[in-house]
């Protein structure tokens, strides 16, 4: 069956390019200071309801800090939490799996264990008691999502590896002399970027959401960063009060996530002949990718695995 | 252990028991790991002996506890202790309440598999339906409606999600327990904010195994010999369609049981998940390390089946579908 | 003989009444009352093997030697009758209550009292209060009903060690024959004790459910059952106080006007914390001591200018209204509730909001572009606010120059950085309950060299003080001393930021009728007393 082809999101494409700019421009964009507050100043409702102040749209938070200032550098935050952690990951994820998937036996034997080993590790529970090791950070923080989250690229980059080594162009380089490396270069790696381009937007939603989760625990972005997902836990004790103070981050982080996803959908479906080739079970992935609080549907993943 | 383990599944002809005996094997290894890491991670997390002990006791009395503990004994000797321990199936003493830690587990059972299992069910029941009629009707707005609709589940961290649950159908509308773990009742709003979160994965993977499966051969010729298109879709789609939704939920099962650790605690309720993070706060690394064993051996075993099952079942659905 | 506790609640009379009359009077208990609370601690339940937060899921079911009146706040008898203090302190005679029977039906004795003093004095016990157990030299069970307490050096305060109304650990009277017969284990699944109700089950970290003792000796309880909850989230608690859920939830005053918005009635705990920043790493004769630390470096002069700065540059006044929800009182000293007759004027006047002074006086002090400081945010059983205090300080820090590293920290990693004093050039904001009733006590555990251990800091002048008021029988010299000497050597020396004395507050429901609390009692207590609506 050829799918008829989605348009593109335009309502994600949207909302995720209003992220990109306010990340890149928050400077300039942020009417006051993320992190500087005034206690005289706290909780003010925001600007259309009585008592609100023109000075603070949104409102501001427990510590009179201004809500859309730090929402508006939140975004940075939420971007390059899930750009890094997901580079990161990622780049170590493709690698073993383009190393396992090309050379099987041993090799891939003793790497899909390990991945088994990643991804059946209870991922929030982990994710604690590595912050506690390591006191909560920004810098921890990514790392321990990048941990967590590179199992989730090694097998799937793995399985597609699998079924791309099939083809006769891969055959024909063997033939021809070309080093592994070469192939796996030249080849390989190219086809598997469609699907890592997918799984890698898929992931940026679950990222966004893990970081608020660990503030949620007391594990996240240590305050007074402007972290949506701190923001969120920081005032979910206080929504007869003050709800603007997680409602309004929430809601950007909802539409940011929602963004993430469709465009995830809308990639997948755009790139699906190519993932057709492979099996049925890759389109499988998909949906494994986003998963509740902590672990990530390793089952289908791993069924595919080994086709 | 390699040749058969990584190219995948068991090729019909080779002897099926030495394939399983290799796989229990390597599953086996992988706990090993597992328990590795745990214990490392675990120990490097700090001592829990302060909490135990009162800010002004004496350097005698840290000794005494750290005996009594067996933490004074150098790390190797503690881990091989450990170790060969757990091979006996003895996981330990709390050290908070020096109960065996298997009973604090089966404590939790009952409670995560309850929430696990309904969560679960409502998953499937939000994400299949779904997920059928987005293929069906691929592209359309109401395909777009329902998957905006799941996908939104998974766009808000689950406690925030818990919360307004609560606040809504515990406060404003009285109808529902706030939170506590007693009747069916009290299972709605945990489930719920656990089952709609995997539910857009449900869809997802419901919406493309149909897709699959309308666009084989084998729904063409079904179609040919000119069965009702319900017939079509719900006897032979939705029936062919429905192994991997359901390995998946099987597994999506095996997570929850560790994975709800946020839902449990927005929920009060108690289950495994929270028992293993107040333990990772007081240090009670027994606990730590048993129940992150349980979990992930469960995983394990989870996937293990998964994949037998497939090396079973592949070879049948390849034959149909081409 | 201690510190009275001038702000009564007018509900005490009730409570006062009770405590006189024997239980005869009271109703037939009905219904049940269900608590939501935080944590349960360790969940342990003998007195050498619970280390603290536990207190408040076992008062119900215990009793002490002695408990406060709530009136004047003096010593009052609970399962001792009557006690002297002998030998200036050396010896303590408690004349134990007699017909007071274990949950099992066996009587009290001081043969009981005996055995719970030597556990919690036992080698290795968590018990907090077990350093001041083991100054117990020996002890006599005279008959069946006296058991006397000698000291080598006087202990002019047993009496506080042995009372009701601490936070933390306290010496619950355990049952001799009923722990060896059971064995540790077996008493820890079921546990007996005297208090008005008894042990029906524990889920650990789920609930804990007790039941009224009929005929109660004190106080026979208006509620049947008392259920404890462990609910951990404190936006549930307050979802399922609003939802009837449960009748009373602990929770922490920032949330008071949260809870008034939505109409739940809130019970105010009056005085039961002092506020206050500790400025890590005054301690000169330690080995992690850290010269370049602003606040803790040998030039005492310069040393006490950036501590003064430190205070000057907050707004406490703020803090405690927007903040600590305007619950307390903000005080210029340490250690000392605006009603404690140490309290004198000059101590209680805070030190003022001077951003410009405290500027001033750090470029003095040789940093005139401020310094790097860490903010340890750690939250304890509760006082969940700390780290917001926390926060609030930083803030202000950050406005005179200084740079201020947050760092939220759990209570295991705190712990074990706090005994080996690892906090030089740390803050945290930090909230000492009434672990002890007279500040010197508390200065014993905190700050004295000799001590086990030092908290925050260390002073000859302030070890010298201790070692008199230590050995002082006479209470209103004892109160002379912290009055007229201690409290204004302190308040001139500027130990930390003083912040204030901070109040608690409950979130109770329609059910619930009236609760008499002790002053200055933090956490829950005096179940038995509640009434019924």
């Amino acid at each position: 069956m050829s799918p008829r082809r989605r348009r593109l999101p335009w309502f994600a494409g949207l909302v995720l390019a209003a992220l990109v700019v306010a990340a890149v421009f928050a400077p300039y964009l942020a009417p006051h200071s993320p992190t500087e507050g005034d206690l005289i100043k706290k909780s003010i409702p925001p600007i259309w309801m009585e008592g609100g102040n023109p000075e603070h749209p949104l409102g501001t938070d427990r510590f009179g800090r201004d809500v859309l200032s730090r929402i508006i550098w939140g975004s940075r935050i939420s971007l390059v939490v899930s750009l890094v952690a997901i580079g990161v990951a990622g780049t170590l994820g493709t690698l073993l799996g383009l190393v396992s998937g090309y050379r099987g036996g041993r090799t891939d034997a003793v790497l899909m264990r390990l991945t088994d080993i990643g991804l059946s590790l209870p991922t929030i529970l982990i994710a604690v008691v590595m912050v506690a090791v390591s006191e909560p950070s920004f810098r921890n923080v990514v790392l321990v999502i990048a941990l967590l989250l590179w199992p989730r690229f090694a097998r799937q980059v793995r399985g597609e590896t699998l079924a791309i080594k099939e083809h006769d162009f891969v055959a024909l380089a063997v033939v021809a002399g070309r080093s592994s490396a070469w192939i796996i270069r030249r080849h390989i790696f190219p086809n598997v970027v469609p699907t890592l381009l997918v799984i890698s937007t898929l992931q940026v939603g679950y990222v966004i959401l893990l970081e608020g989760t660990l503030s949620f625990l007391g594990v996240g972005v240590p305050p007074p960063n402007p972290a949506w997902g701190l923001m969120i836990a920081d005032g979910r004790g206080f929504l007869a009060t003050a709800w603007w103070m997680s409602l309004f981050p929430g809601l950007a982080m909802l539409l940011t996530v929602l963004a993430v996803n469709l465009m995830g959908d809308w990639l997948r479906d755009h790139l699906d002949p190519r993932l057709r080739q492979v099996g049925p079970q890759v389109e499988l992935l998909g949906p494994a990718v986003t998963q509740p609080e902590s672990t990530p549907a390793r089952g289908i993943a791993a069924a595919s695995g080994e086709p | 252990m390699g040749g058969v383990g990584g190219s995948g599944a068991a090729p019909p002809d080779v002897d099926i028991l030495s394939y399983l005996v290799g796989r229990a094997f390597q599953t086996v290894l992988s706990m090993l790991v597992v328990v590795s890491i745990v214990f490392v991670l675990t120990r490097l997390s700090g001592n829990p002996i302060y909490l135990l002990l009162d800010v002004n006791a004496t350097q005698r009395d840290q000794e005494i506890l750290t005996r009594h503990l067996g933490l004074d004994k150098p790390l190797p000797v503690q881990y091989g202790i450990y170790v060969m321990n757990v091979a006996v199936g003895d996981f330990g003493n709390s050290i908070i309440s020096r109960r065996p830690v298997t009973e604090h587990i089966w404590e939790r059972l009952p409670a995560t598999v309850e929430l696990g299992f309904v969560a679960m069910f409502l998953s499937v029941l939000i994400g299949v339906p779904l997920g059928m009629y987005s293929a069906v009707r691929r592209g359309g707005v109401l395909d777009t409606a329902a998957r905006v609709f799941a996908v939104l589940g998974q766009s808000m961290p689950t406690f925030w999600l818990g919360l307004m649950l609560i606040l809504f159908f515990g406060v404003v509308l009285g109808v529902l327990p706030a939170g506590g773990r007693g009747g069916l009742l009290h299972l709605v709003l945990p489930a719920f904010t656990l089952g709609y979160f995997t539910s857009a994965a449900i869809l997802r993977l419901t919406r493309s195994a149909m897709l699959e499966v309308l666009g084989s051969d084998y729904i063409k010729f079904a179609r040919l010999k000119g069965l009702h298109e319900q017939v079509v879709l719900w006897k032979h789609g939705l029936r062919n369609a429905l192994l991997p939704v359901v390995t998946f939920a099987v597994l999506l099962f095996v997570q929850f049981l560790g994975g709800a650790v946020v839902t449990e605690t927005v929920f009060a309720w108690p289950g495994l998940g929270r028992l293993i993070l107040e333990s990772i706060t007081t240090r009670d690394y027994p606990v730590v390390q048993a129940g992150v064993l349980v979990l992930s051996a469960l995983y394990l075993t989870g996937n293990l089946c998964v994949d037998l099952l497939y090396s079973y079942l592949n070879p049948r659905i390849r034959h149909v579908s081409s | 003989m201690n510190r009275p506790f001038a702000i009564a609640l007018a509900l005490l009379t009730a409570w006062f009444s009770l405590l006189a009359a024997p239980s005869s009077v009271a109703a037939k208990p009905e219904g049940t009352l269900t608590v939501a609370v935080a944590t349960f601690g360790n969940e342990r339940w003998l007195p050498h093997l619970y280390v603290g937060a536990e207190d408040v899921v076992l008062k119900p079911m215990y009793e002490n030697l002695l408990t406060r009146d709530p009136k004047t706040g003096e010593l009052a008898p609970m399962l001792a009758e009557r006690w002297q203090v002998l030998d200036g302190g050396r010896t303590w005679r408690f004349h134990i209550r007699k017909g007071v029977r274990f949950h099992n039906g066996a009587e009290l004795t001081a043969e009981d009292v005996r055995f719970t003093f030597a556990s919690i004095a036992k080698e290795g016990s968590a018990n907090s209060l077990a350093p001041e157990f083991r100054a117990i030299k020996s002890m006599e069970v005279e008959n069946p009903h006296t058991l006397t307490v000698h000291f080598d050096k006087p202990f002019v305060v047993f009496g506080n060690k042995v009372n009701q109304g601490l936070f933390a650990s306290c010496a619950f009277i355990q049952s001799k024959r009923h722990i060896e017969a059971a064995g540790e284990q077996g008493a820890e699944r079921q546990p007996i004790g005297t208090g008005p109700w008894k042990f029906v089950e524990h889920v650990r970290g789920d609930r804990i459910v007790y039941e009224a003792v009929e005929n109660h000796w004190r106080a026979t309880p208006h509620w049947k059952r008392l259920v404890f909850s462990k609910v951990p989230e404190p936006a549930t608690r307050m979802a399922m106080l609003r939802a009837g859920s449960v009748d009373v939830i602990e929770i922490g005053g920032e949330y008071v006007d949260e809870l008034k918005k939505v109409n739940v009635r809130t019970i105010v705990m009056p005085n039961v914390s002092w506020v206050y920043i500790i400025l890590g790493g005054q301690w000169p004769t330690k080995a992690t001591y850290d010269p370049k630390v602003p606040w803790a470096q040998p030039d005492a002069e310069r040393a006490r200018k950036v501590r003064l700065a430190l205070n000057l540059a907050v707004d406490k006044q703020a803090i405690m209204q927007r903040v600590l929800g305007g619950l307390g009182t903000v005080l210029g000293s340490w250690l000392a509730y605006p009603a404690d007759p140490w309290a004198s004027e000059t101590l209680k006047k805070p030190f003022p909001y001077e951003p410009a002074k405290a500027k001033q006086l750090l470029a003095e002090a040789g940093y005139p572009n401020g310094f790097e400081v860490t903010m340890n945010l750690t939250a304890w059983p509760g006082r969940g606010y700390l780290p917001d205090v926390g926060e609030a300080v930083a803030t202000y820090w950050e406005r005179v120059g200084i740079k201020v590293k947050r760092r939220p920290v759990d209570r295991a990693v705190f712990s074990a950085d706090f005994r080996a004093r690892a906090y030089s050039g740390v803050t945290l904001a930090y909230a000492s309950p009434l672990v002890a009733p007279e500040m010197w006590e508390v200065l014993y555990r905190g700050a004295y060299t000799k001590a086990s251990l030092n908290l925050f800091m260390e002073h000859p002048r302030l070890d010298e003080f201790i070692d008199r008021l230590a050995v002082q029988p006479n209470y209103q010299e004892r109160v002379r001393i912290m009055r007229d000497e201690m409290g204004p050597f302190l308040h001139d020396y500027i130990p930390g930021v003083a912040i204030g004395a901070a109040h608690a507050i409950a979130g109770v429901g329609p059910k619930v009728g009236e609760w008499p609390l002790i002053a200055g009692h933090m956490g829950f207590h005096n179940w038995e007393y509640v009434t019924r609506k």
